[in-house]
Formats: structure tokens, C-alpha cells, sequence
């Protein structure tokens, strides 16, 4: 994953760079942070990416002259189709609504998500 | 042509006309397309309430995009309706706030960008040989927060005080408690917070599957255009919408709990609202853009019978303009004169270059190239027609001084709907008939398309040139009313009358849909002869896309494929794997199959995907073709 580490270094450093010179130039502080802040996100990625690249070497999938064969074995699981998704989208929803709309709202949301969130996590236990 | 370029097809002029004949069509290495299982959509209720499977949220993406537009276009048509005439004929002046506030509502957020994911939803993962993306419960999580929190803004016509009416981008105070007292606007700020949200997730999903789905032999370099705009896109998303999110809250708690982010007479400022909306906003407009340059991108190739001009150029210049593109935010801010003019001049400037840069790219792949002009390609090439008139524009707007005189006026609305409509129109209807024949196995008729491309063409530019002419006359925009001087009644009958036309192109579109649907779905894997992996597999698609994989030797496997051991052309590399492989093992490279015991394991919950050496072919085929319900593995 060296090119992906690569990529994600530079986003930060783009970010540092311009947020420097914003700051130099006199920008206002809400863009500084901003950009320092899109700095931070770069960088986390950067180094997730680094630290994983140091830990498991280059990839199969980043060498030029495999085929699909090369990679061979479990490489994930597919959840099964759920109604978890749409009604979390419901719970959620509710939540924000109930700030104009009345926080009775909001309760019912929240009851929602996390009856959702809790039976999600026991789903993919199994 | 004399020595031969073993990237190019052979010129069609030179084998006689036709198409050259192939050695190989990609039909001949799938077989039978129905002997892998069930293909297609979810086809009970519960099914689709409940799926997982990228190719069907997908297309509930696109398919509840275009609703949005219809809807959005409607909304259009009040306002140039208003507009025909001096004087207020059809709705009020409050009315009409919320007319053209919730059309640019609905047309970025829940249209433009949502269309966008919908491609990457379906086309992606089949992009680089993945099986799904990479967290398809997620997936489904973001496409139901899209659609009810759009939902949630349209409701807000029907509250008390109607629909939110400060305009896209919601300037305080105009935006606050006392500006526009009405529930529709506290709605319309929920509704952009749940999308934004939804868009959100979507770009961690893509960024994920992106990294680390990819077959092997897909190297970052060898990922299509389209997948690489997705994947830089994904990444502005990151960047701008949680700051949207982050302002739409202050200004929330500014209306609901009585804070002052925003308030200037308690020490807030509105000036800090324009800073955070635009450090999104600008962004977000190349959010919307850069899923349409790939989509084009994948078309000009095919069509011009060439390689793609300078993939790496390309490439670095679509991440340049990603990372420009949040370094110019405040070139909308220019008439407020509280900001560092010079560095968000330049910077604006700076970001027409590598977007030049791209044209070039474009225009060098059809030079000299044996151009046919099927109705993809029509649409693209006005994508880039369009697109440029409104990148000239955009230059001349990113100069403040001309700003001073132009900004709030009727030339910026020439603008964007150029840039715009160049993008998610035109290049949002090459792409619907490019990947037609793939989704569906049909195909759109040319002659309706060449209709349809016709009006459009003709609508659109009726519709939009005009606005530059009365932008720079001193036509403000987002006004109902306007008195008859100059040729403000005339330019503005035009541009009414431009509107007509296109409502009338979308007839031919219409009817072409509804005909290819209810033809036989008989199309192969690749009716266009093209380049990227989602040729490579039938269509539609099986289920979890690949029954096998070609080798992945250079940016364009099915080229390589269809003219493998074809003299002199096709990546050299991929003959001498290709026969290896086919030594090897009669199956090629099979990914994943079905097996008997595996379907009893079903509704026992998750099960590994596994990637095989073993060629077996596939011989189940699931009897019920109801794909909502089931936990999948691939051995
Ligand atoms: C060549 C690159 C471009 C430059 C230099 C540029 C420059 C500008 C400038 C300076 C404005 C502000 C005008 C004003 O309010 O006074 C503007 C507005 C706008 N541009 Fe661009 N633009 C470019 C490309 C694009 C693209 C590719 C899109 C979208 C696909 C786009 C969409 C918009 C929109 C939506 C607005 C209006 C925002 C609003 O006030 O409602 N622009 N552009
Ligand atoms: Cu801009």
C-alpha cells in the first residue's frame, strides 16, 4: 500500500503547505483551522496506511503481474439483506427532527437507533 | 499508418467500414449468464426494503435522483414562468423565495450529488473486480438517510410558513430565527444535515472499497478514470460536507436554542457562515463535477477507437483539482471585502489549469481517432461544449474586478448552469446511455436519442446564453419582478421559451426508457466494445458481479481481451499471461461459485467470501430469484 501512503501523505501536505501560507497571507481564522484541521485528516489516514504497510508488507493486489488466483482464500464477509438499515435511517431522522419539531421527537429516535444500533451489533456476531 | 500502435483498434476505415473483425468477443469466454444463479433486481417489496446488494442500491440512487430532478425541474418551470413577463402573474414574492431555494436544493443536494453515488454504487465495485463495496449494510444505511431526508425538505412546503425561501446557500441573518421565522426552514437544515450524512458515509465507503477491494492485479494505476474521480471525490467529501454538517448545527442551535455563532449583535458573525459555507461550497460543486469528467473520460475512448490520452496527467490533475478546489472557497465572497483578495484570485485562477489540462486530455483522445458518434458519445462531446462555455465564464468571474460588477446577477446563473449542465445533464445522459445496455441488457434506440441530444442541445442554449446577455445588463438574480427596460422582456421570453424545449427533449427520452424496457433483454457483455472491467461480465451483472476475471495486464483488460493474440495490438503482456492461464485451467481465473451446502448454510447468517483456485464450474442455480433475503458466500 505504498502508493496509497504516498497519496494520503501528500493530501496532508498540501494541506500544511496552504494552511500555512492562508495564514501568512493573513486569511481569516475559521479558514486556517480548516485547513489545519484537513491537514489532521490526511495525516490520519497517511499514517493508518503507513503503520498497516510496515505491519503487512506490499499487498498482492498492488503488484502488477498477479491474476485474480494469486489472491486465493477467505477475503471477507457479505452481511445478510436487513431491515436494520432503513429503520436506523428512521430513528435517525426522528432525532433531528424532533429539534424543531418537539424533543418528543428526538426520544423516540433515540429509543429507535439504539434498539437498532444494539440488534445490528448482535446480528453480525452470529 | 503504416507500423502498428498496439493500443489502437485497427481503423474501421481501413477494415472496410465495419467494425474489424475480433478474434475473441467477450461472450465467448461468459457462456450461459443464467447458469451462475439468479441475476437482477429484488423483486418483492420487502426485498428491495431490505437489500444490501450495491447494484440495487444503485440503481435506487439514480432512480430516486431522476425523481428529484423531475421534481426540481418542475420548480424550474414556476420560476421561468414568473419570469415570461414583467409583473407578478403566478406566485407570490414569499412563494417564489421558496420556489428557487428548494430548486437549488434539490438540484445539488439531493439530484446532482446523489446521482453521482449511484454510479459509484453500481459501477465501482464492477470497475476493479470487487464483489460489493466494501460495507454494503452502511451503504444501504446512507441511501435511506438520503431519501427521507430529502423527503424531509419537500415537506416542508406543506408547514407553517412554507418551505425555506434564504436561497441554496442559507446567508444569516437572513437564515436565522428572525429572518425566516417558518418550521420549513429548521426542515430544510435537518434535511441537508441527514443527506449530508448519508454522503458522508458513502465517501468512507468508497475510500474503503477503493483501497482495499481491488482484484488483484488492479494496481491504482490500472483503475479506470471513472473510479479514480470517485475515489477524489470521496476524499473532498471528507473534507467539505462535516463542515456543512458542523455549520448547519450552529445555525440550528442559533434558531432553537438561542446561541450567537452567527448573530452579530451578540459578538457572533454572518461573515463566519459565508467562510463555512463556501469552504464546502466550492468543493461541492467539483464534488458534483468530477463523477461526470470520469464519466466522460470512459467514453471517449470508446468511442474514438483509442486509448485515453495521458492517464497519468489525468490522473494528477483531477487530485490537483481536488485539492485546489478547497483552497478557493472564498472567491464567492469577494463583495463581502473582508478577505485576502489576491490569494483567493489566484488560487481560482490556478484551479482553471488543471481543469484545462483535462480538456486537452479529452480532446487529444478523439484527434486522429476513428470517431463514431452512437448517443453516448453525442452527449459527451456537449458535456464538453457546454462545460468549456461555462469554465470561460468561471475565469472571468474569478477575476474581482469583473466580480464587483457581475456577482448576484444573472451572468452567475449563466455560469453555474453552464458548468453544471454540462456536467450532471449532459454527461449524466451519456451516462445513462452508456451503461444502459449494462444494467438493464438492452439497448436505447440512436434515432430517439439522437432527438432527445438535438433538443437538449437546442433548449439548454436557448435557455442559458441569454442569462449572460441579462446578467450584464443588471438583471439581479432571485428577483420575481423586473422592470421592462433595455431587453430585459424579451431575453426573458427567450429563455422561457428555451425552458419549453427542454421539457420537450425529455419526451424522446421517455419513450426511448420506457420502449427498451419493455423489449427482450438480449444484449451481450459488451455491446460497445469498451475498455473496463464492467464489460467483462454479463449483463446485468451476476450476482456479486464475476463469475471469473481476465487478467488485469494494463488500464483497459477488455480491450486487452478482446484482441488478445490479435497481431500487434492489445497490451503486450496480457497475451503471454492469458496463455498461461488457459494451459492452466480451462475455467479462467473463476471467483466464486455456488455450492449446494452453501445455500443451506444461507439463513444461518454471514459467511466468508472466499477467492478459489479450484475450477469447478458453477452448477447451482438458486430456485427462488428473490435476492433480499440472503446471506451470500462465494467460494
Ligand atoms: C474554471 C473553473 C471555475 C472558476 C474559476 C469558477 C469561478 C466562480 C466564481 C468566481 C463564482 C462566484 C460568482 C459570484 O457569486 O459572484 C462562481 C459561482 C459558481 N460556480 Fe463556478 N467556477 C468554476 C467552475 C465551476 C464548476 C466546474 C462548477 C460546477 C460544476 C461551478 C459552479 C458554480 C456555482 C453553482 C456557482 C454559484 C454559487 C451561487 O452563488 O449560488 N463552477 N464560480
Ligand atoms: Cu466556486
Amino acid at each position: 500500500m505504498k502508493i496509497e501512503a504516498i497519496l494520503w501523505t501528500g493530501v496532508a501536505v498540501f494541506y500544511i503547505v496552504i494552511g500555512l501560507l492562508y495564514l501568512a497571507v493573513g486569511g481569516d481564522t475559521a479558514g486556517v483551522v480548516l485547513l489545519l484541521l484537513a491537514t489532521g485528516l490526511g495525516g490520519l489516514v497517511a499514517g493508518w496506511v503507513w503503520d498497516w504497510t510496515r505491519r503487512n508488507g506490499e499487498r498482492v493486489e498492488n503488484r502488477a503481474d498477479v491474476d485474480a488466483i494469486d489472491s486465493t482464500g477467505v477475503v471477507g464477509v457479505y452481511p445478510t439483506a436487513s431491515l436494520r438499515p432503513l429503520a436506523l435511517a428512521i430513528g435517525v431522522t426522528a432525532m433531528f427532527l424532533g429539534i424543531p419539531l418537539g424533543s418528543w421527537l428526538s426520544m423516540v429516535g433515540i429509543a429507535i437507533v439504539a434498539s437498532q444500533v444494539l440488534l445490528l451489533t448482535r446480528d453480525t456476531d452470529t | 499508418m503504416t507500423a502498428v500502435d498496439p493500443t489502437v483498434d485497427p481503423d474501421r476505415e481501413a477494415m472496410g467500414g465495419a467494425d474489424p473483425d475480433r478474434l475473441v468477443e467477450i461472450d465467448d469466454f461468459l457462456g450461459d449468464p443464467d447458469a451462475h444463479g439468479p441475476r437482477g433486481l429484488p423483486r418483492t417489496i420487502i426485498g428491495w426494503l431490505t437489500t444490501t446488494d450495491h447494484k440495487a442500491l444503485g440503481i435506487a440512487y439514480i432512480v430516486t435522483s431522476m425523481v428529484f430532478l423531475g421534481i426540481g425541474g418542475a420548480l424550474a418551470g414556476v420560476i421561468r414562468a414568473e419570469l415570461a413577463e414583467p409583473g407578478l402573474q403566478l406566485v407570490s414574492v414569499e412563494t417564489y423565495n421558496s420556489v428557487f431555494t428548494i430548486h437549488g436544493s434539490v438540484m445539488v443536494y439531493l439530484f446532482a450529488v446523489p446521482f453521482g453515488f449511484g454510479m459509484a454504487n453500481y459501477l465501482l465495485p464492477l470497475q476493479i473486480g470487487a464483489p460489493d463495496l466494501a460495507f454494503p449494510r452502511l451503504n444501504a444505511f446512507s441511501y435511506w438517510l438520503y431519501l427521507i431526508g430529502g423527503a424531509v425538505m419537500l415537506l416542508g412546503f406543506v408547514a407553517d410558513g412554507g418551505a425555506a425561501s434564504f436561497g441554496w446557500f442559507a446567508y444569516p441573518p437572513l437564515s436565522g430565527a428572525a429572518g425566516t421565522p417558518g418550521i420549513g426552514a429548521d426542515m430544510w437544515i435537518v434535511s441537508i444535515i441527514l443527506t449530508g450524512t448519508s454522503g458522508t458515509l458513502t465517501a468512507v465507503n468508497v475510500i474503503a472499497t477503493v483501497t482495499m477491494m481491488r482484484t488483484p492485479g488492479m494496481t491504482l494505476f490500472r483503475m479506470p478514470i471513472l473510479t479514480w474521480n470517485m475515489f477524489i471525490t470521496s476524499f473532498m467529501v471528507l473534507v467539505a460536507f462535516p463542515v456543512l454538517s458542523g455549520a448547519l448545527l450552529m445555525l440550528l442551535a442559533d434558531r432553537q436554542f438561542g446561541t450567537h455563532f452567527f448573530d452579530p449583535v451578540d459578538g457572533g458573525s454572518p461573515i463566519l457562515w459565508q467562510h463555512l459555507f463556501w469552504f464546502f461550497g466550492h468543493p461541492e460543486v467539483y464534488i458534483v463535477a468530477l463523477p461526470f469528467f470520469g464519466v466522460v473520460t470512459e467514453i471517449f475512448p470508446v468511442f474514438s477507437r483509442r486509448p485515453v490520452f495521458g492517464y497519468k496527467g489525468l490522473v494528477l490533475a483531477t487530485l490537483a483539482i481536488g485539492a485546489l478546489s478547497t483552497s478557493v472557497w472564498a472567491h464567492h465572497m469577494f463583495a463581502t471585502g473582508d478577505l485576502v483578495l489576491p490569494f483567493f484570485a489566484a488560487t481560482s485562477l490556478l484551479i482553471g489549469v488543471p481543469t484545462g489540462v483535462k480538456i486537452f486530455n479529452w480532446i487529444g483522445t478523439m484527434w486522429d481517432g476513428s470517431l463514431s458518434f452512437e448517443a453516448p458519445m453525442k452527449f459527451a462531446i456537449g458535456f464538453l461544449v457546454t462545460f468549456v462555455a461555462g469554465g470561460v465564464t468561471g475565469i472571468m468571474l474569478a477575476s474581482p474586478t469583473l466580480d464587483f460588477h457581475l456577482t448576484d446577477s444573472y451572468f452567475v446563473v449563466a455560469h453555474f448552469h453552464y458548468v453544471m449542465g454540462g456536467t450532471v445533464i449532459f454527461a449524466m445522459f451519456a451516462a445513462i446511455y452508456f451503461w444502459w445496455p449494462k444494467v438493464t441488457g438492452r439497448l436505447l434506440s440512436e434515432k430517439l436519442g439522437t432527438w432527445h441530444f438535438w433538443l437538449l442541445m437546442a433548449g439548454f442554449n436557448v435557455t442559458f446564453f441569454v442569462q449572460h446577455l441579462l446578467g450584464r445588463a443588471g438583471m439581479p438574480r432571485r428577483v420575481p419582478d423586473y422592470r421592462p427596460i433595455e431587453n430585459f422582456e424579451l431575453w426573458n421570453k427567450i429563455s422561457s421559451f428555451g425552458f419549453l424545449i427542454l421539457v420537450a427533449s425529455m419526451v424522446p427520452f421517455l419513450i426511448n426508457v420506457v420502449r427498451s424496457l419493455r423489449s427482450p433483454a438480449t444484449v451481450g457483455a459488451d455491446p460497445w466494445h469498451a475498455n473496463s472491467l464492467e464489460w467483462a461480465t454479463f449483463s446485468p451483472p451476476a450476482d456479486h458481479n464475476f463469475t471469473w476475471l481476465p487478467p488485469i495486464r494494463s488500464e483497459r483488460p477488455v480491450f486487452d481481451l478482446r484482441w488478445i493474440n490479435f497481431e500487434g495490438v492489445g497490451a503486450p503482456t496480457s497475451a503471454d499471461a492469458w496463455e498461461a492461464r488457459h494451459d492452466h485451467d480451462e475455467q479462467w481465473l473463476p471467483l466464486h461459485q455456488w455450492s449446494d451446502e452453501e445455500e443451506q448454510k444461507r439463513t444461518t447468517g454471514p459467511r466468508p467470501i472466499e477467492r478459489t483456485s479450484e475450477g469447478q464450474s458453477s452448477d447451482e442455480d438458486r430456485a427462488d430469484g428473490d435476492r433480499g433475503d440472503d446471506g451470500e458466500e462465494i467460494t
